[in-house]
């Protein structure tokens, strides 16, 4: 028997994490009625668009339950506290269309969403939920869901009074509401579920979004909006190599002198979440240069999240480079958890500090080596910008630099 | 300042693929004509587009005029433009940019002026071994094809056979094609050695959309150095693009 030692070789324990999850849930397992705070969360689904579901996620306990959604705090966490905490909370939902926000549930969600603290909430459920929790390849760990049919704010939502300025502001739009929050040190994941519920923007414009989608157009409207500082800062000195392991992945960054390109590369293992066959590792990635990019990156959300995170720290030390990142996801690791894993971790292993410091790119691939298991060749081979940088001299190589009048921009 | 363009698709065109490799620059006009000489960021392409004074309509100038902009703005403003429209520019006192595209009705759009710092621009001087001249749109068949397959495209001459192998390799498999001026894919090729050469296909891809603007283009290279495509547009313009190899 194995007893939470590790045995299945995962990075969590699913028997841990589910007993847990059902301890709670099994309070409220006939209940058409759950009574408890929410810490604020709210979920909207997807499919059926522009009809979705939406409703808030509520766990049954009572006090300060801010920690079930608040992955920003969650990377101090073992993993099947964060599995626990997504698999408690019940979520009532009703389905609605994007462009219904003039619906009093509506107005309820918002007051639920808004704020800042736990918030005591009264759901009234169609059914009761059943205390089945599920694992599946392609979605999140989810907690039960039931249709919902009346919701009772009890409590008095704490709403900070730059949510409560954006918020009444109809003729602010969306992208600079998100910037007003995050320069006012709101927490992204806090600004994406704002966002998700069409609580920011023109008004003739709000839309709910569904969860989804909001969390990427929040990443990638903050670090295209940073970015357009990092461009005109001046180049890093040196190449810089950042490694960080959490729960059987590595996340490995290297940063080097020259205008902002960005690269963002995983590499799943067989057994993985992504990769559930048995065979060989899958590598796939995306990339910008430093005009950007106009199509959606293959890979998905966790693109923005992790250029998000680098574009905030080159922000923070007026710096620009370009910047190649890696992941390796090993088989231990089979639970697909959101794109906060990859934001948080990127933002820490930044905050540690660069492992390396070289000016010798051959160097620093000898480094990627020694740390990965793939190898710096396979990385390389996969990589676009770092074929680039590796095989590509620039073309002032191949001339004599000189300046001719009427060439230099006027200041 | 005050230059009209009987073509505003030309510089739709043109400028649409300028922007895809600089972000800002400085347009130059003085007697001579304009001029863009550029920089890509990872200074792998040097980007050269100029057209001479007697390509526009009217042309006024008092010496020489700088104008900065931020080209995929005025990218967004040139898609704005059809088949008749006629293309003005002119500066205001403050520096800032005006399009104008006159054809239907006028439609007028300002743009702000961007002050960069001073670029260096280097002055290639480059012995190129083989030239191949097409018909614009041959470019961007080439890149297209080969894009799906691979990410550098290497060219290869055969002096023999008076043909250009463009072919790629990647985990997906290779890709090949033969050009020559007996199959009608040129319509002149001239090289007295075997070279080979191969460069980044995402740079080759921004480049080809310029392919619209023009109606013939020349491409020029040799082994391991930096190849260039010149885009023969209307009017006695030029858009030249020169990129630096990818050596393995």
């Amino acid at each position: 028997m194995c007893r939470g030692r590790g045995f299945c070789r995962l990075s969590y324990c699913p028997l841990l994490a589910s007993r847990t999850a059902l301890v709670k849930l099994r309070r409220v397992e006939s209940s058409k009625e759950i009574f408890g705070s929410s810490p604020p969360s709210v979920f909207v689904g997807r499919y059926g668009y522009p009809v979705i579901n939406i409703g808030p996620s509520i766990p049954p306990e009572v006090g300060d339950t801010s920690i079930y959604d608040f992955p920003e705090k969650w990377l101090e966490l073992r993993l099947e506290n964060v599995i626990d905490y997504r698999w408690s909370l019940i979520t009532g939902t009703v389905r609605v269309k994007v462009t219904d926000l003039n619906n009093s549930f509506i107005h309820r969600v918002h007051e639920v969403t808004l704020s800042a603290k736990p918030i005591d909430v009264e759901a009234y459920l169609e059914k009761p939920p059943r205390p089945r929790i599920t694992l599946s390849e392609y979605e999140p760990p989810q907690g039960p869901r039931a249709p919902l049919r009346d919701l009772r704010v009890v409590g008095n939502p704490s709403v900070p009074r730059v949510v409560d300025r954006v918020y009444n502001d109809k003729y602010l739009k969306a992208s600079d509401a998100v910037m007003i929050l995050y320069n006012s040190n709101i927490p992204v994941t806090f600004i994406e579920r704002v966002f998700s519920v069409g609580a920011l923007g023109l008004w003739s414009n709000r839309r709910i979004v569904p969860t989804r989608w909001s969390i990427t157009a929040v990443d990638s409207t903050i670090s295209e909006h940073l970015l357009k500082e990092v461009k005109h800062y001046p180049e890093i000195s040196s190449i810089e190599v950042y490694v960080r392991r959490h729960y059987d992945n590595l996340f490995a960054a290297l940063l080097i002198p020259s205008k902002w390109s960005f690269e963002w590369m995983e590499a799943w293992w067989p057994g993985s979440t992504w990769n559930p066959g048995l065979e060989k590792v899958v590598v796939e990635g995306d990339y910008e240069g430093f005009c950007g990019r106009d199509s959606y990156p293959n890979i998905g959300g966790c693109y923005y999240a992790s250029r998000l995170a680098v574009v905030e720290h080159l922000y923070g030390r007026r710096k620009q480079a370009t910047a190649v990142l890696l992941r390796e996801i090993y088989p231990g690791f089979n639970i697909p958890i959101g794109v906060w894993f990859v934001r948080e971790n990127v933002r820490a292993m930044f905050r540690e500090g660069p492992a390396l410091r070289t000016s010798d790119l051959s160097e620093a691939l000898k480094f990627i080596s020694e740390e990965t298991r793939l190898g710096s060749r396979k990385w390389l081979n996969s990589s676009r910008i770092l074929k680039r940088v590796a095989y590509i001299k620039p073309i002032t190589y191949y001339t004599n630099i000189s300046f001719r009048e009427g060439e230099r921009r006027s200041d | 300042m005050r230059l009209v363009f009987p073509d505003a698709r030309v510089w739709k065109y043109a400028i649409a693929s300028i922007s895809n490799i600089v972000e800002e620059a400085s347009f130059i006009i003085n007697s001579e004509g304009l001029r863009l000489r550029s920089l890509d960021p990872s200074k792998v392409v040097l980007v050269d587009y100029t057209i001479p004074h007697t390509g526009f309509e009217e042309f006024e100038v008092d010496g020489e005029v700088t104008v900065g902009v931020n080209l995929s703005d005025l990218s967004r403003v040139l898609k704005r433009s059809t088949k008749s429209d006629r293309l003005e520019l002119g500066v205001m006192d403050s520096g800032r940019l005006v399009v104008a595209l006159k054809g239907r009705g006028v439609r007028k759009f300002i743009l702000p002026s961007i002050q960069s710092l001073a670029e260096q621009v280097p002055e290639l001087s480059i012995q190129f071994k083989a030239r191949a001249r097409m018909v614009s749109t041959v470019f961007r068949d080439i890149v297209s094809e080969l894009e799906v397959m691979g990410e550098a495209v290497e060219f290869i001459t055969k002096p023999s056979e008076r043909a250009l192998i463009a072919r790629t390799t990647s985990d997906l498999g290779e890709a090949e094609l033969e050009l020559s001026e007996e199959r009608g894919m040129l319509l002149e090729f001239s090289a007295d050695s075997e070279e080979r050469s191969s460069y980044s296909i995402d740079y080759l891809s921004d480049i080809a959309v310029a392919s619209q603007a023009a109606d013939e283009a020349v491409f020029e290279y040799a082994s391991a150095i930096p190849c260039k495509i010149e885009f023969i547009l209307p009017e006695g313009g030029r858009l030249k693009f020169y990129v630096a190899p990818r050596t393995e």
